[in-house]
């Protein structure tokens, strides 16, 4: 008897898992009875979402890009110039002696040499050939706050530059870049000039390149020292060896004035735009979302707002520093607006990449409306917020500070072609029983 | 007793494991969903509604029939099913699914019995999609609604029974409704190429269901040769109270006095017919319904023979044919939907002392279709019960 039902009870059991392997009933469109949710996109104006427009510049500084930028009138306007130092030379390197045999060699002749500069082809304006020219510094700079006119800015130390632009510089050649040719060009360096920039104590040593073509904007990707050497092992032999780049910055004339009423992001130091935003808690039309909400006012849920996104209009900002390459833009919550221009920043509400805009949109294509969403955003403050509509300060800014000597314009508030936050909301009646 | 109390947790393990039951028809979709008879596999396999049986049963729509035998008792019923649906929509396709119509345990006491069943009354898990055209930004654009409705009515009803001298009995059972509901809705955009991800629309609403329920009953055996039952459920509102924190009402449904008769009748030694009907008009309710549902009223019949002589090992193995039919009472599409199936059935004494069983396993199968003016479903069901009885 109890092994029979041990058995009989198994065999439910069994029953039971194998059958519990369900398949839902999926019933058809024609028998889903519910009324049909209206989604509909509502663009609400500045006015009616956003207030205290700001622009702050000076965020990060050339040095931080870690490449270069060269000019001469550029857009008639821009001069800008690299600085470079390098890193203190190879001190010891193997060499296939005269007997054949490869050892260290710790006593290396620098003869000579040149510094090697590469270029963003995409990046640099210019498609024609453009005229270099390298000098060696004779003041002392700082690579983290030079600029057009100032060596060093630390504390208590403010040094001008004897000539603004970096300058005086000792001259050392000049050479040609033409970019249907390669990304490259080079200027020979004497064994002078090689000994010279050997003293990494020397706080004034330093490579400075510019341009002496007009109107081209070049960006300087990476610049190398290729050392001419001669083993003492093998002294009939030139081996070339590489300094790399210790610190390369950039200077640039002139600094661009904060616009009157539109939104920069980017540029280097970076621009940032802050705005007050106010999410409206509740919508009174259109009148189709009315209808099918059962009556406005309505009271916008967060799980009823499918997409929310601020939305600029580009516009052509100064040409000197018309962007060459694609922006990422950030929208980051300011979370002490007080505190600006060093407020703390929030978490990016755009992700890693950011919201990508070809350079285009600033120029060809300017007026392109480029959005930048922020749904999880204003859904969590439609949340939390419990009816109210507390201000929220946003600031946009470029993904990477800074970005690139370039910056993205973008018409302010005050026309038709002001910001708009743009949402897309579904909205029904409640779910009810049948 | 020890068997009883180790019988009653093994149950209570078999019903963890088992839960959550789920669907088995599409009909669940139309208005309040598909009824699930608590019966065992015996009374399926009789083509039975649940009265009148020949013998003693734990069956909630029968409380006399627990009179007629005052043993302890539990019984659990396990109910797999096939389904194949053919739209009008020209959909077809196929589910599976699984339920325990019906839990329960008897104890004597008071010159009577005791009984105490979780039963199952309504199912009401279905899901359901449909795509749409959205004008948004001067493109149409395609976006799915998916449904889900997940819940389920089921009723624990604690009776007493007791003889009415030696061949009557009466019995009632008072029950209580429960069961939840959840009604989702989103809407999924990942086909929209926009700037950032669309996030989903979402809406819900929980309802938690309660009511009454007052069954009473009576059985009779007329000799050695037939018996007669008789019951009558009245059910208070069937209130669903919305959750607090979703925007659904409250609402409340009037359900129908059931009325069942069956009877069995031993034409001969080991063969036993049986026939039952249950009726329940459930027009009241559609006033009730904001969304327009056929509703009908149910009339079943269902017949059945048994041949209990049959054994295997000494054991006594009856077997078991019948037939019901009857009608929906809420159906999809303009007419009202009918059942009709075909059962076959058998049962296995485990353990016997003379004529009693005391522990049984009953198995039916079953073969039907529900025929509507837009979907048709045919299926197999099996039903699996497990019967303990003793001291």
């Amino acid at each position: 008897m109890h092994r029979s039902l041990t058995f009989s009870l198994i065999g439910l059991v069994s029953i039971g898992i194998a059958a519990c392997q369900e398949e839902n009933p999926t019933a058809f469109a024609s028998d889903l009875l519910l009324k049909e949710p209206i989604t509909l996109e509502i663009e609400i104006p500045w006015e009616d979402f956003a207030s205290d427009l700001e622009v702050f510049g000076g965020y990060g500084a050339p040095w931080e890009l870690g490449t270069g930028v060269v000019a001469k009138g550029f857009a008639e306007i821009l001069n800008a110039r690299t600085l470079v130092r390098f890193a203190a030379y190879p001190k010891v390197h193997q060499v296939r002696d005269t007997t054949g045999t490869t050892r260290a060699d710790s006593s290396l002749t620098f003869v000579g040499g040149r510094v090697v500069a590469f270029f963003d082809t995409i990046a640099s304006t210019n498609n024609g050939p453009v005229e270099l020219g390298l000098g060696a510094t004779q003041t002392p700079w700082d690579k983290r706050t030079v600029t057009w006119v100032t060596a060093v800015d630390t504390l208590n130390d403010l040094r001008l530059w004897p000539q603004p632009g970096a300058g005086p510089v000792t001259s050392i050649g000049t050479t040609v870049w033409d970019p249907a040719e390669g990304d490259s060009a080079w200027f020979e360096l004497d064994s002078l000039q090689v000994e010279a920039w050997a003293d990494t104590a020397d706080v004034s040593r330093g490579a400075r390149i510019e341009s002496f073509t007009d109107n081209a904007r070049l960006q300087v990707s990476r610049v190398v020292l290729r050392l001419d050497t001669r083993p003492s092992s093998n002294p009939d032999t030139i081996i070339v060896l590489s300094a790399q780049r210790d610190e390369i910055s950039f200077v640039y004339d002139p600094i661009p004035e904060a616009p009157a009423n539109g939104i920069r992001i980017g540029g280097a130091p970076a621009w940032r735009t802050v705005l007050n935003v106010k999410i409206p808690t509740h919508l009174d039309g259109p009148a189709e979302l009315c209808v099918a909400a059962g009556g406005c006012p309505l009271e916008l849920k967060p799980l009823e707002l499918n997409y929310a996104a601020i939305t600029l209009k580009s516009e052509r900002g100064e040409q000197a520093f018309q962007p060459t390459d694609s922006i990422g833009l950030d929208v980051r919550q300011v979370l002490r607006r007080d505190a600006l221009p060093k407020a703390p920043l929030g978490e990016s509400l755009t992700g890693l990449l950011g919201q990508r805009v070809g350079p285009d949109a600033f120029g060809a294509k300017s007026g392109t409306d480029i959005e930048i969403p922020i749904t999880e955003f204003v859904r969590d403050l439609l949340g939390s917020q419990d009816g109210m509509s507390p201000t929220k300060t946003l600031a946009l800014l470029s993904v990477f500070e800074p970005i690139s000597i370039a910056y993205a314009s973008f018409h302010g508030p005050g026309d038709e072609n002001g910001p708009v936050l743009r949402l897309v909301v579904t909205v029904g009646r409640a779910m009810e029983l049948p | 007793m020890k068997q009883f109390i180790r019988t009653l947790v093994l149950v209570l393990v078999i019903s963890l494991v088992a839960t959550p039951s789920s669907a088995q028809s599409l009909y669940n979709a139309a208005g309040l969903g598909l009824p699930v008879e608590a019966i065992d596999g015996r009374a399926r396999a009789l083509g039975n509604l649940g009265i009148g049986l020949w013998g003693s049963g734990l069956l909630p729509g029968d409380p006399a029939a627990a009179g007629m035998f005052i043993v302890p008792t539990a019984v659990i019923v396990g109910q797999p099913s096939w389904v194949d649906y053919d739209h009008e929509s020209g959909n077809s396709g196929s589910i599976q699914g699984n339920r325990f119509p019906l839990m329960g345990v008897g104890y004597p006491g008071f010159s009577g019995i005791f009984t105490l069943s979780l039963s199952s009354f309504l199912d009401q898990h279905y899901k359901s999609q449909r795509s749409l055209e959205l004008d948004l930004r001067g493109e149409k654009s395609e976006v799915t609604d998916f449904f889900e409705q997940d819940g389920s009515i089921g009723s624990l009803n604690f009776g007493y029974s007791r003889p009415i001298g030696t061949s009557a009995a009466l019995g009632f059972s008072l029950g209580r409704y429960a069961g939840s509901i959840l009604r989702q809705l989103e809407r999924d955009f990942s086909t929209l190429s926009f700037p950032g991800a669309l996030e989903s629309y979402q809406t819900s609403s929980r309802w938690t269901y309660s009511g009454t329920s007052l069954t009473g009953g009576m059985a009779a055996n007329l000799g050695t040769f037939a018996r007669v039952a008789a019951s009558v459920t009245w059910s208070g509102d069937l209130n669903a109270t919305a959750s607090d924190d979703t925007p659904g009402m409250d609402r409340s449904f009037s359900l129908p006095m059931q009325y069942r008769l069956g009877t069995s009748i031993v034409l001969a030694p080991g063969l036993m017919i049986t026939a039952s009907a249950i009726r329940a008009d459930w027009a009241d309710i559609e006033r009730d319904l904001d969304t327009p549902a056929t509703v009908g009223s149910t009339s079943n019949i269902g017949v059945g023979v048994e041949l209990s002589r049959a054994n295997i090992f000494g054991l006594a193995l009856p077997l078991r044919f019948g037939y019901r039919t009857g009608k929906l009472p809420f159906s999809l599409g303009s007419g009202v939907a009918t059942e009709r199936i075909f059962s076959a059935g058998l049962g296995l004494s485990l353990s016997q002392a003379d004529d009693i069983v005391l522990g049984g396993v009953d198995a039916a199968i079953e073969r039907g279709r529900r025929s509507g003016s837009v979907l048709t479903e045919a299926f197999w069901r099996a039903t699996i019960s497990l019967r303990v009885s003793g001291y």
